[in-house]
Parts: structure tokens; C-alpha cells; sequence
């Protein structure tokens, strides 16, 4: 439930109001976690076209980024966990991303803290602060090739968490439509 | 496609979709899906143990054995599914719940058999899957167990009644049988296979050292009705339609049988019933010849042929739900309107191809208590007009053994007539 919350709060603050709609694709995985994630798909490629970010090297930017990152990621972890109730360990990220309505930065808190109880790998750090690492580095050069090199570099890094992601687990996938 | 596989191709697309528009509000969300679904990844653990219990490996037929499963969960949270790989058994209970981390649950659910024998039933197919839904994995608990199924006391009655009603039928086609019997004794006559055991003079068989079989007086004023089934299953056809044969079928049954009896009939289909009150009149005849004009729908096959042999188990449970939404396809309810019509015993002979079982099934066991019932069946199968290749010949073989189940259903009720389009109607008729 918290990335509804979040998606909503998340709107209000980036004064985007497509983001208010997310309530629906959660309801449509509580039906269906196919049709929600069919849902999602469109919902991101959409919202993804609303909300702009110009420059990750300006703070303003980079705060709006981040909170439009983070309330759709929230979003996704809802749609595929599907849990309409409010877990314990939910209730202190959720207070703070409420309190982002005032302090972006606390929305940030609040979603960072949420994936630290998930207890994840220490490899999940590597291609994020991987990309923190590149663009801290090479911030000259990379702030001169504009919005669409950012994207880029943004472009490489996905490619390489992929990439990380199939050569270190091997998994059985569960098909789309398919009830295991 | 996999889930998975969606959610790559998302980031994949806001990636470009970033890079094209020149926004980096989805390049970053394109990476974040990709940083998510590595840490999924990373923290999904699968491990799950345990063991599998049958209460009794000796059942019987038709009862349910208990089956109790013990499960640990020594990875992440779960959605556990049971897959019990036996085919000759019926598994019921609750096959699919959550499994929380280093949580140790037993689980109940019962395996009913299909069919009586010995069989071998393999170890029990856990499927776990990550509460997200994008990964699994299979774990075999348990060892391979005999279980004796043996036939139960009812199936035996079944079986007994049903070889009872098949020696009836045999009679039938042997001898006249129309008619209630009388209070007089007509003849003695020794003990023939599938007599009634209830006419055995007991008296003569004592004084003569056998079985001896009183033969009574027939009444020949009893009425005799007989049932068409008009449904839309028995129009169809490629060549030559069931209908056109049950209707000649009925016309030679009546111009027999009314040179002695009272004879009625009755036409019925999904929504309504063609009465004809019984009578012993050549202008009956006339009467039920002209009801008798029934047409068939030229060159369309059996829906429920075609359907039996070329769908899913899945498509075919989603379309017994929706096709009885569908007008008429309930059933046949005029076969009851007209049963109610019939108030004193008769004797009813039904021509249907058991295209709706279960109706014509309640409808012939609410017509047993008052009159005494003969089912002539066409055969759907020896009626097929199409094209005779490997699949269609392997489709036919499938519903043959369908349709023989339901013979036996409808022969443990009352006699039961299989009947092709090579059986000659006249002497059916005559023996009748």
C-alpha cells in the first residue's frame, strides 16, 4: 500500500496530477497481477512523458528525479506484491514520505529506508553506486553532452545491471498469464 | 513471455524513451526497474522440505484417503502450490497458500480414485513462488507409494443393476415386452438368463427340480408414449441427421404398437413439448406423421462433437459456464411438462442421443416410479458424416469411450438401446 500512498504524495509534490491515477493500477493487480503489471507498463511509459528532468547536476532537478523514481518503484512493489494492508514495518517510511509533501528529501528518506528492511544484497549497491561514482567523476564532461548523454549514461548502467543481474542469479521465470 | 520479461523491456523502453525526448525522468526510472528487479533477484531464496503422509494406502472406490503434508520453508516468504502427479486420482482441499520464512506448516487434502486397481503414486510436486510472482521453483517431497484401491459396495450394486438393465434390454430386443402384465398366469416356463427373479413360481420349481419362470397375461390397454428429443444436438448433421432417423425410428415404433395399444407421443426440446395424448386410431398415426415433419440443419456438425474433441480442459470448464447462460441451452425442460401430462402407468420409450444427460437422467428416474421406461439412443459417433483421418478417428475414439460411460450411467437406470444408422428400424420397431 505504501507506493500508492507514496505515487499520490509524489504527485502533489512534483504538482504532476497523473500521478493521482496510480490507485488504479493497483486495483487492477489486486484483480489480476498481470492486468497490474500490464497496467504499470503503460502507466510508467505515460507518466514518464509528464514529468521532466532536465539536469541531474542541479539539485532541484535531481530531487524531482528522484521522487518521481522512487514513487514509481514503490508503485511496482505493490502491484506485484499485491497486498492491500498496511505492514508494520511499512508505517516509518510511510510517515516520512507523507512528510515530503513539506521536505522533498524526506519523501527520498522515507523510500530508501522502506528497501533498507527489505534486507537487500550488498550487489544491489554496486550499479547504483556505480553510476553515482561515474557521474560524480566525470561530472564535467558528462554535464556537456546534455539531457540526452545523461540519458545515456542512465542507458549504459541499465544494461549492465541486466547484465549483472543474469550472470550472478539463474532463476525459474513464472510466465505472463501463467499461475504457478 | 515472462513477467520478468515485461518489466525489462519497460526500462528498456524508458530508457529510449528518455534519451528520444530528451528528459531524464524515465532514463531514471528505466534504471531504477532495473536496480529493482536485480535486488528481487538477488534476495529471492527458495528452499523448501518436508515430508508426505498417507493415511491409508488400501481406499475404495470413490472414498477419499487422506493425505497429510508437512512443509518447512527454509528460504524467503512463499506462495506455495501442491501438484499431486496422479491421474487416476481425484485431489481435493486446498491446494495453494502462503509460506512464510522458516515457517513449518501441515497441510490436509484428501486424493479420491478414479478407478479401482493398484497404483503407483509419485512424490508430491511442491511449486514455490516468490510473493512478488516472478520466479519459482519445483521441489519433489515424499517417496513413491503403492495404494490398492478396491471396488466399493455401492459400484458393485451399480454394476449389478447395470448388467441387469443390459439383459433387459437384450430381452427386449428378443421378445415383445410392451405392455403391463396381468394378474393371470399365461404359462410355466423354465428359468431363462436375465429373468425376473421375482416371477420364479417357487412352488413349480420345487415340484420339478428347477427354476421355473410364471409367464403372465399381457394387458394390451396400456398406453404407450413415445419421447422424440427435438433438441438442437439431434438436428445436426453432415450427411443424414439423428433426428431424421429417430423419427422414422418413431413412426414404425407407433405403426406397430398401435395395431395394439394406445399409443401417444411426445416431441420435446429445449424450451417446449409437442404433446399427443395416446390414442388407437389409424388418424393417430396421421396425427403424429404430421408432427413428425422435423428438419434437420444440413451440413452443420455436432457443436458438442466438435467441441468435446478440439478444446482445452480449460476452454471447455469456461464454456459449460457461459453456454447455459445461452436461451435453451439449460436443457430439455418439456420432457418434464409433458411427463406430469401422464398420469396413469404407461410405457415410455425415449429416442434422444443423450446430447443433454443430465436432464433426460432426472427426467427418466422421476418417470421410473410410475411407468416402466425403454431408452433407444442413436449413436452420435456411428453417425459421423465427416472425414475419417488419424485425428478425427483418435477425436471419435476419445468420445466413444465418453459416450460409453454414459451408457452405463443410463443402463444402472433402465434399459438402454445403442443404436446406428445401420440398425434396421423395421425389426427394431418389430421387436419393440
Amino acid at each position: 500500500m505504501i507506493g500508492v500512498v507514496a505515487s499520490i504524495v509524489a504527485g502533489v509534490i512534483l504538482g504532476e496530477y497523473v500521478l493521482f491515477a496510480s490507485p488504479l493500477v493497483f486495483l487492477a493487480s489486486l484483480k489480476n497481477r498481470d492486468l497490474g503489471l500490464i497496467g504499470y507498463f503503460l502507466y510508467a511509459l505515460y507518466s514518464g512523458s509528464r514529468v521532466f528532468v532536465g539536469d541531474v547536476y542541479v539539485y532541484d532537478e535531481l530531487m524531482r528525479g528522484l521522487v518521481f523514481l522512487f514513487s514509481m518503484i514503490l508503485l511496482l512493489e505493490d502491484v506485484l506484491r499485491r497486498e492491500p494492508r498496511v505492514e508494520k514495518s511499512e508505517i516509518v517510511p510511510m510517515a516520512l514520505i507523507l512528510a515530503g509533501v513539506l521536505l522533498p528529501e524526506s519523501f527520498v528518506a522515507g523510500a530508501v529506508l522502506y528497501f533498507l528492511t527489505l534486507k537487500p544484497d550488498w550487489k544491489t549497491g554496486v550499479p547504483v553506486f556505480g553510476l553515482i561514482g561515474v557521474f560524480a567523476l566525470f561530472k564535467e564532461y558528462i554535464s556537456g553532452l546534455g539531457v540526452s548523454g545523461q540519458a545515456v549514461v542512465f542507458g549504459s548502467f541499465t544494461l549492465f545491471t541486466i547484465a549483472l543481474a543474469f550472470l550472478l542469479r539463474n532463476l525459474k521465470r513464472v510466465e505472463v498469464m501463467e499461475k504457478v | 513471455m515472462k513477467r520478468e520479461d515485461v518489466l525489462l523491456t519497460l526500462s528498456l523502453l524508458l530508457v529510449l524513451e528518455g534519451y528520444l525526448g530528451d528528459n531524464l525522468a524515465p532514463a531514471i526510472l528505466g534504471f531504477g526497474i532495473a536496480v529493482y528487479l536485480f535486488m528481487v533477484r538477488l534476495g529471492v531464496e527458495f528452499s523448501i522440505a518436508g515430508e508426505r503422509a498417507l493415511r491409508e494406502n488400501r481406499l475404495e472406490e470413490g472414498k477419499e484417503g487422506e493425505v497429510e503434508l508437512t512443509l518447512e520453508n527454509k528460504g524467503r516468504d512463499v506462495v506455495v502450490r501442491i501438484l499431486e502427479l496422479a491421474e487416476d486420482f481425484e485431489v481435493l482441499g486446498n491446494l495453494s497458500f502462503p509460506l512464510k520464512e522458516d515457517e513449518v506448516k501441515k497441510v490436509s487434502y484428501a486424493l479420491k480414485p478414479k478407478q479401482r486397481g493398484e497404483f503407483l503414486v509419485k512424490p508430491v510436486k511442491v511449486l514455490a513462488e516468490d510473493i512478488r510472482g516472478l520466479y519459482f521453483e519445483e521441489f519433489e517431497l515424499g517417496k513413491e507409494e503403492r495404494v490398492y484401491v478396491y471396488p466399493s459396495v455401492d459400484s458393485i450394486k451399480e454394476a449389478a443393476r447395470a448388467d441387469y438393465n443390459i439383459r433387459l434390454a437384450e430381452l427386449y430386443k428378443k421378445s415383445q415386452f410392451v405392455g403391463t402384465e396381468g394378474l393371470e398366469i399365461k404359462d410355466l416356463r423354465e428359468y431363462q438368463h436375465g429373468d425376473d427373479f421375482k416371477r420364479i413360481d417357487w412352488k413349480a420349481s420345487m415340484r420339478l427340480g428347477e427354476l421355473i419362470i410364471r409367464e403372465m397375461l399381457k394387458e394390451s390397454d396400456a398406453d404407450v408414449y413415445i419421447f422424440v428429443d427435438n433438441t438442437s444436438e439431434m438436428k445436426k448433421g453432415i450427411k443424414k441427421a439423428k433426428i431424421d432417423y429417430a423419427s422414422t425410428l418413431a413412426l414404425q415404433l407407433a405403426a406397430n404398437l398401435i395395431k395394439s395399444y394406445r399409443v401417444g407421443m411426445v416431441i420435446y426440446d429445449e424450451e417446449k413439448a409437442d404433446f399427443v395424448k395416446a390414442s388407437k386410431s389409424m388418424a393417430q398415426l396421421e396425427v403424429m406423421r404430421r408432427k413428425l415433419n422435423l428438419r434437420w440443419k444440413r451440413g452443420e456438425m455436432s457443436l458438442k462433437f466438435r467441441l468435446e474433441v478440439r478444446i482445452g480442459e480449460r476452454a471447455r470448464r469456461f464454456l459449460n459456464t457461459f453456454l447455459p447462460l445461452k436461451k435453451g441451452r439449460r436443457g430439455s425442460k418439456g420432457v418434464f411438462e409433458s411427463l406430469s401430462l401422464i398420469k396413469q402407468p404407461s410405457f415410455l420409450i425415449f429416442i434422444s442421443d443423450l446430447s443433454n444427460p443430465s436432464d433426460l437422467y432426472r427426467a427418466i428416474a422421476q418417470a421410473k416410479w410410475n411407468h416402466r421406461v425403454l431408452l433407444l439412443s442413436p449413436n452420435p459417433i456411428l453417425f459421423y458424416g465427416g472425414e475419417l483421418d488419424r485425428e478425427s478417428l483418435v477425436r471419435l475414439y476419445r468420445a466413444y469411450l465418453e459416450r460409453e460411460k454414459l451408457l452405463k450411467k443410463f443402463n444402472a437406470l433402465v434399459p438402454t438401446i445403442d443404436l446406428g444408422p445401420s440398425d434396421y428400424i423395421r425389426e427394431i420397431a418389430k421387436v419393440v
